[in-house]
């Protein structure tokens, strides 16, 4: 009932609607923030590493729950892993459509399932960096690392889409990731 | 008897029969000679290679894992890293 959350934002027309609940912004941003810290901050030799790994992994569980379970516009329902629509709304946005999605757009879609995969490749092989089995095999640690650096340039893309998506839409999208409402202006029609 | 089996401790003990890795343990100052080294006290070499100069290498032994680095130039383990 999407409606129900309408309210006036002070910009004429505008329509503001609460689509991120606070555990899908929590969880975003407390994977950011695992990324980071695993990334730049933390030695990777430490224990700490380990740790934060199985937090990231355990964020995206709890998400993949969610995705089933949860709010409307955090379903996967609503944003399926769809290559051709994600094509299609490419080829769209060449043409300057400019709909509004509640939810993530089509290639939104496929970056955060994508980004969602990549964290669990590096979990799974930093988890088998650890074990007797694996521990010096070089092609886990390749592996771990060329995962990473994957889930660099998506995150790179990622940062990039929703600017450009800003920019496009007229939503400001960072914003609806803190405090949950998507801000569309008037003259859009929303998908 | 008592003799032999204080000899028997002691020749157990000593680092020729060592098992156990320590730092300042001699290795060897190769890479081949090293490997064969850790193979010969039962270690399985996982992977190795030159760092800074030193060798480092993994190695595996039941449920025991160590991250092992040896200078080239005293052939002793000069970081031993458990892991
Ligand atoms: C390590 C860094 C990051 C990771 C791994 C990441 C990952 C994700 C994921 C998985 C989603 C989907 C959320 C969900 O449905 O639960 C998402 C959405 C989003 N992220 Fe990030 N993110 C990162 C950094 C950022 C940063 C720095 C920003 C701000 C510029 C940002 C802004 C957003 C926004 C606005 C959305 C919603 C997009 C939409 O409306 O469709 N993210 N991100």
């Amino acid at each position: 009932m999407p409606m129900n959350n309408t309210m006036n934002s002070g910009h004429s027309g505008a329509r503001s609607l609460v689509v991120w609940d606070p555990l899908v912004r929590l969880i975003h941003w407390s994977l950011a923030l695992s990324i980071l810290l695993n990334g730049v901050v933390v030695d990777e030799d430490g224990n700490l590493h380990k740790w934060i790994g199985y937090v990231a992994v355990g964020l995206v569980g709890v998400r993949f729950v969610w995705g089933a379970v949860g709010t409307k516009y955090a379903r996967f329902s609503v944003f399926p892993l769809n290559p051709v629509a994600a094509l299609k709304h490419l080829t769209a946005i060449l043409k300057g459509v400019d709909t509004v999605h509640l939810s993530h757009n089509p290639l939104g879609a496929l970056m955060v399932y994508n980004i969602w995969a990549t964290v669990i490749v590096i979990g799974l092989t930093g988890y088998m960096m650890g074990t007797i089995r694996f521990f010096g095999i070089e092609w886990v640690e390749k592996a771990h690392e060329i995962a990473f650096s994957w889930l660099l340039v998506s995150i790179a893309l990622h940062v990039g889409g929703v600017i450009f998506d800003t920019w496009r839409s007229g939503v400001p999208l960072v914003r609806a990731m803190i405090n949950g409402r998507k801000r569309i202006p008037k003259d859009r029609t929303v998908n | 008897m008592k003799k032999m089996i204080i000899l028997g401790v002691l020749a157990f003990a000593s680092p020729a029969f060592a098992t156990e890795l320590t730092t300042n343990m001699v290795l060897g100052t190769g890479m081949a000679e090293v490997q064969k080294k850790l193979t010969d006290m039962g270690y399985q070499v996982r992977k190795s290679e030159m760092e800074h100069g030193d060798i480092e290498i993994y190695v595996v032994k039941g449920s025991k894992k160590f991250e092992v680095y040896v200078s080239m130039e005293t052939g002793k383990i000069t970081r031993l890293k458990s892991r």
